[in-house]
């Protein structure tokens, strides 16, 4: 990886991200001619696109910034693509993610209502998703977050129980008035910059009222949708009630978004030096350090466990807000490579608890008890997701703990990575107990069944529930793709992290 | 010169190997062959560290990249000391687990957590930095829950539970402080400068307490050791033996290594004034306490764990001796290793032994066993000197550590002439002492006493034989050739310590079987003795230890509670941060209603206003109809008035025309008047002017005439007056008088009508 800078023309941006938006359509089209060959072209689909996606990495890699301008459509702004490391490397693990759920979607949506809209917005929200991290100025980035959010929607309610309406109708709010904000800070950014491209360092310059104003609404807009206390309240309906490969995503790409803008405009529309100049982030800072804390107390007390995961993402969102806000290129580092590794291990889980959802039923974590000899291969990943997210080495979750604790110390600030320590301890407080369960406890009928404890239970003839290999297998890539890469010597996903950190503090 | 070796990583790494053969042979369910695998895997850890210790020189390896950092292990004479000690205990322990598995469950999974922990204990002792040390704390701590929970019985699960929390806690504090150091140096090696004189100010404190505290949880320091007494004795014995002989033991490494590898012997920034202190004082509460609980407890498990406790003291006490007294602390860092060596090897045979008990009869309440010794000869031996090394028997092992940590203290008391510790040395006799005593009571109630009723009645196996006279031959000879212990292994083993030299040659050549350090060990043993010869009775153990008294508890137990509330006290501000959302949303709900409301009103207001104005045009425009018809009218009135007006003019005019013709008419008429007047007035004129001659005429003839009269009178009067004509008659009427009376009425007649015309 070299930074040559240099930016080259390139129409596989526009291709990645208009791929999806056209295959809903057939994909829904293909649903009416019947199931199997819906399914068979959603995962074309989405495989097509992340080979559309990774198509553009020998030139990423290259150091060259993909761009592409459509100023002919939606004029004046026009819409227009730009790529560099951090957008190709965040498309990249989307498209792939998208790719793992769609695939487990086969066998867990299988039987239920439904199923023709649910992939059709499935392969919409990976459109808006890509274009989100591959838009090369603000409003375009704008028009995608939008396009992702809204349909978003139909994946939250897809149950349409009371429950899930609910939750889909705060989450519709909360997504309109974050996408309000983000256009007032656009209309600013505008007025102030005149231009709202990424592909320039400080837009805005000069602190005033209105970049202030402007600083607060993309702090509301993508705060929002990462999750950032208090904006977060719809997180934690919105991501149990969703279909779990839907929650999948939600937790593990779509609410990335919010903290990938926050990253362009941290970076970018304002610059490290504004920012460091201005200490706006340390208001971002103590957003986080309230996020982190109260993501995982909470997830403590919740008995559902996709409820204990989704507030287990509030937390780790934090982790990502703090460690941007840190404004240290340690922390930095470690911040993207958190993206990447939460959401791995965030995927994972939410697969893991959707497979025992599926087969058993099972959602109250009272309830996993002895899970794990039932579903070894199920139980396995989640808990390989779930130590890694309390950041036990050697697993991703380590890493990114250790460079953003570093990185506090860099900024000056040891107290937050003394914050992390205490978060680690939380998560441990609220993980450890499903994996204890799921290995050590027995189910009350089955100590009734044999009557004796010990061994004899342990012998009895155990009921396989795992699911097929449809569902097992992006589990277990996910699971693998949390510690694989510290196994070679050249962890990539890091180095991409450190590069992309060092280009966007020094630009 | 060091050089580059492999042999670390193959110690290291033998074990995982073994770890992923032993699950894959357990799938195919053989029972034995994962522990066989494991003792091969153990055996291969121990010849690369036996390798090592006699090899030439020190020895690197470095894997690179892996964990960003990579890892270090720049093996330390003292960390392959512990190494050595690690993997052969080790090797004992998957021999002992042969016998002690072979009906139980879950071989596979045993033998992983046993291997998994054994390379994160031999990480941590050869690591050469302190990140590697934590990766492989960090990996023992976790594999060694699966051993503590290994049983699955409630019990085991509580304890599993205590212990898996509180090394959660350990590992993070540790990683705080590895944390502070790495941010502050960029590295954490144990030689070279010290990573600590980077950090500034009160952080190099708070990143040395938190690394002591991480480690004091592990090693079981004082109020950091609830989970020991509960996590050891549930353990199967052989991985009771490992925790307690070697695992606490990293605790305890680790503190050496922050003790004297960063805060060092030169005394880095007055750290070591205020750590050296505190870490005695630790040591004293940890030890008595320790010795204290194990005086109380009827399990035998118990008592072993909580004299674990108690001589992790003397190791911490060792290690803190060390650190007040400097550059010549070698007495108190030979202390602490050769505790550290010693109390494994008495310990793991303990809880070994006493394995081999428990499978005899799966008993451990040492109230309802007895008599062992004849049943099981050769474990009652071993478990007899183990028990006289833990006492502190001159001519075992634990004699000559305790000797020289007793002797580091002594020291320290030389050098400070402080009153403080000459009181701790007191408490070391006492803890002795009590010590003595409970390592008697256990030996004397589990093999010396005639066996109970009911008394469990196994026999010892072939390979416990093995192992317990493998024990007896070690613990003699350590025990009794201590100097060629201290001058093979202690000694370099010190080295890399900045001591004084003068300490490390007294080492050399001490006396263990003076009268001086004999003396020492005496007292206690004699108070010891003479306690259990009071206390030895049954019934001083059916006095049970106040649970609420207990460190768990006074402190952990609120604390959880309070970290509960605390966690309720979030989610219900998460709540009421929700409730709010919600709340605003019906807030502006109801705004939106109050806005429709006002609208209608508004528009209500509006169609009203707009009747009302509708009203108001067409009264407006009615009165204007009026106003108009009025003005039409008054404008007809007028004309008519007008046209009246102008008739009268006209008529006014008119009459004004006639009357000025009348009376111009009259003007002629009355000048025709005025003529003929004047005409009339000239002919009266003129007839007067006549009438005034004729009257002259007629004045001058009545003139004349009334002279004939006055003539004719006075002749009448003459003539009256003659007497007979003077009366009147007419018979006096005579022709005269009738004359003048008709002239007279002729006058009369003219004048009339000269007047009258």
């Amino acid at each position: 990886m070299s930074f040559a800078g240099q930016t080259v023309h390139s129409s596989l941006p526009l291709v990645a991200s208009i791929t999806p938006m056209a295959g809903s359509l057939l994909v829904y089209f293909a649903g009416l001619v019947n199931d199997r060959a819906r399914n068979a072209v959603a995962i074309a689909i989405a495989a097509l696109t992340l080979v559309l996606v990774l198509m553009m990495y020998p030139q990423v890699n290259a150091g060259l910034i993909l761009e592409a301008n459509y100023g002919e459509f939606l004029p004046p702004l026009g819409i227009s693509f730009r790529v560099d490391l951090l957008s190709f490397f965040l498309a990249g693990l989307s498209a792939f993610i998208w790719l793992l759920a769609t695939v487990y979607s086969l066998e867990y949506m299988q039987g239920e209502h439904g199923t023709n809209r649910y992939y059709s917005f499935l392969t919409l929200t990976l459109a808006g998703a890509l274009g989100t991290f591959l838009a090369g100025d603000l409003f375009t980035l704008f028009l995608f977050f939008e396009f992702m959010s809204l349909p978003a929607y139909i994946l939250v309610v897809h149950e349409e129980t009371d429950e899930a309406m609910r939750a889909g109708l705060k989450y519709l709010f909360m997504t309109i008035g974050g996408g309000l904000c983000f256009f007032f800070a656009l209309v600013a950014t505008y007025e102030l910059g005149g231009t709202v491209t990424l592909g320039q360092v400080g837009l805005i310059k000069d602190v005033s009222l209105l970049s202030a104003l402007a600083f607060v609404g993309y702090l509301i807009a993508f705060g929002m949708k990462a999750g950032m206390v208090p904006l977060h309240v719809w997180l934690s309906d919105a991501h149990p009630v969703a279909p779990s490969p839907a929650s999948a995503l939600l937790s593990g790409i779509m609410i990335k978004t919010g903290a990938y803008g926050l990253l362009r405009v941290i970076y970018g529309v304002y610059g490290p030096e504004f920012m460091a100049r201005v200490n706006w982030p340390s208001f971002l800072l103590a957003a986080a350090a309230i996020t982190i804390l109260l993501g995982s107390a909470v997830a403590i007390m919740q008995q559902d466990i996709k409820r204990r995961l989704a507030y287990s993402s509030i937390g780790q969102m934090g982790y990502i807000l703090l460690g941007m806000s840190l404004l240290t290129e340690r922390a930095l580092t470690g911040d993207i490579f958190h993206i990447f590794a939460h959401a791995f291990m965030k995927a994972c889980l939410f697969l893991a608890a959707g497979a025992v959802i599926k087969r058993t039923g099972k959602r109250l974590i009272a309830d996993y008890a002895g899970i794990g000899f039932k579903m070894p291969v199920t139980m396995g990943c989640f808990t390989v997701a779930a130590l890694t997210m309390v950041g036990i080495p050697p697993l991703n979750g380590f890493i990114s703990k250790w460079e953003i604790a570093l990185g506090a110390f860099d900024a000056g600030k040891p107290l937050f990575a003394f914050l992390l320590v205490v978060s680690s301890l939380m998560n441990a407080v609220y993980y450890f107990p499903i994996i204890i369960s799921a290995y050590f406890g027995r189910p009350a009928h089955d100590s009734l069944a044999t009557g004796h404890e010990g061994s004899g239970s342990a012998e009895a003839p155990r009921k396989w529930l795992e699911p097929s290999w449809g569902m097992l297998l992006p589990m277990l890539l996910l699971a693998a793709g949390c510690f694989a890469f510290v196994l070679f010597p050249n962890n990539w996903p890091f180095a991409v992290s450190a590069f992309v950190a060092r280009l966007l503090l020094h630009p | 010169m060091s050089q580059a070796s492999l042999l670390p990583l193959v110690a290291v790494t033998a074990p995982l190997a073994g770890a992923a053969a032993a699950i894959w042979a357990s799938r195919q369910g053989d029972r034995r062959l994962p522990l066989i695998l494991a003792t091969v895997a153990a055996s291969v850890s121990l010849a690369a560290v036996y390798a090592l210790l006699t090899g030439a020189g020190e020895v690197f390896a470095r894997v690179p990249y892996v964990l960003l950092k990579g890892f270090d292990f720049s093996v330390t004479p003292a960390g392959l000391l512990l190494a050595l000690l690690a993997s052969a205990l080790w090797l004992t322990a998957a021999l002992f687990s042969v016998p002690y598995l072979a009906h139980g469950h879950a071989a596979g999974r045993y033998t992983a957590a046993l291997l998994l922990s054994l390379a994160g204990t031999l990480a941590v002792f050869l690591a050469g930095d302190l990140f590697t040390l934590f990766v492989g704390f960090e990996v023992m701590s976790f594999s060694a829950y699966l051993l503590v929970v290994h049983e699955e019985t409630p019990a085991a699960m509580r304890a599993g539970t205590t212990y898996l929390f509180m090394s959660v806690a350990s590992g993070l504090l540790v990683l705080l402080g590895l944390f502070t150091l790495e941010a502050a140096a960029g590295t954490t090696a144990f030689t070279g400068p010290s990573p600590l004189e980077a950090v500034h100010g009160p952080w190099a404190y708070a990143a040395v307490a938190a690394m002591l505290a991480g480690f004091g949880i592990k090693a079981g320091m004082v109020p950091l050791h609830v989970w020991l007494p509960q996590a050891h004795p549930v353990a199967p014995a052989p991985a009771s033996a490992l925790l307690s002989g070697v695992m606490i033991k990293t605790g305890a490494y680790g503190i050496l290594r922050v003790a004297l590898s960063f805060i060092g012997t030169d005394g880095h920034g007055g750290l070591s004034s205020v750590v050296g202190p505190v870490l005695v004082v630790m040591a004293l509460v940890t030890m008595f306490t320790g010795a204290a609980m194990a005086a109380v407890e009827r399990s035998a498990k118990r008592i072993l764990a909580c004299s674990s406790v108690s001589q992790i003291g003397y190791v911490l006490l060792a290690i803190g001796c060390a650190v007040v007294l400097g550059h010549e602390g070698g007495m108190g860092v030979a202390g602490a290793l050769f505790h550290i060596v010693n109390h494994a090897l008495f310990k793991s045979a303990l809880f070994l032994m006493i394995g081999a008990v428990y499978l005899a009869g799966h008993e451990l309440d040492i109230t309802r066993l007895g008599g062992m010794a004849r049943r099981m000869p050769v474990t009652a031996l071993a478990f007899g000197l183990a028990t006289f090394g833990l006492a502190g028997v001159p001519g075992l092992n634990g004699y000559a550590s305790k000797t020289l940590v007793h002797d580091a203290l002594l020291e320290v008391i030389r050098h400070t002439h402080s009153p403080w510790y000459a009181a701790a040395e007191k408490l070391f006799t006492l803890t002795s002492a009590i010590t003595v005593f409970y390592s008697f009571r256990l030996l004397y109630y589990v093999f010396l006493r005639p066996a109970p009723a009911g008394a469990p009645a196994g026999q010892e196996g072939r390979l416990v034989r093995a192992i317990g006279l493998a024990y007896i031959g070690a613990l003699l000879a350590v025990g009794l050739r201590p100097l060629v212990v201290v001058e093979r292994f202690i000694l370099p083993a010190m080295h890399e310590f900045r001591l004084d030299h003068h300490a490390l040659d007294h080492l050399a050549h001490f006396h263990f079987f003076e009268a001086h350090p004999l003396q020492g060990a005496a007292i206690p043993l004699g108070i010891g003795l003479s306690l259990w010869f009071v206390l030895r009775g049954e019934r001083w153990l059916k006095l049970s230890p106040l649970a609420w008294l207990s460190v768990e508890g006074l402190v952990y137990r609120p604390l959880i509670a309070a970290a509960t509330k605390l966690c309720c006290l979030v989610t219900t501000f998460d709540r009421a941060i929700d409730q709010g959302y919600r709340n605003g949303a019906r807030a502006a709900k109801d705004a939106c209603h109050g806005i429709a409301l006002a609208d209608g009103a508004l528009d209500r207001s509006y169609a009203s206003a707009a009747r009302s104005s509708g009203d108001l045009c067409r009264q407006l425009a009615e009165a204007d109809t009026l106003i108009d018809s009025g003005y039409r009218a008054a404008a007809t009135e007028s004309y008519d008035l007008c046209a009246k007006l102008s008739d009268a003019d006209h008529a006014l005019d008119e009459g004004y025309g006639r009357a000025a013709d009348g009376s111009r008419g009259l003007a002629l008429g009355l000048q025709r008047v005025d003529a003929a007047i004047d005409g009339g007035y000239h002919q009266a004129a003129s007839v007067a002017r006549g009438a005034v001659e004729q009257l002259t005429q007629a004045d001058a003839a009545l003139d004349g005439g009334s002279e004939r009269v006055a003539r004719s009178g006075r002749r009448f009067l003459s003539d009256l007056n003659r007497p007979d004509r003077t009366r009147w008659s007419l018979a006096n009427l005579n022709i005269a008088t009738l004359i003048m009376a008709a002239l007279l009425a002729a006058l009369v007649v003219v004048f009339a009508l000269l007047t009258k015309v």
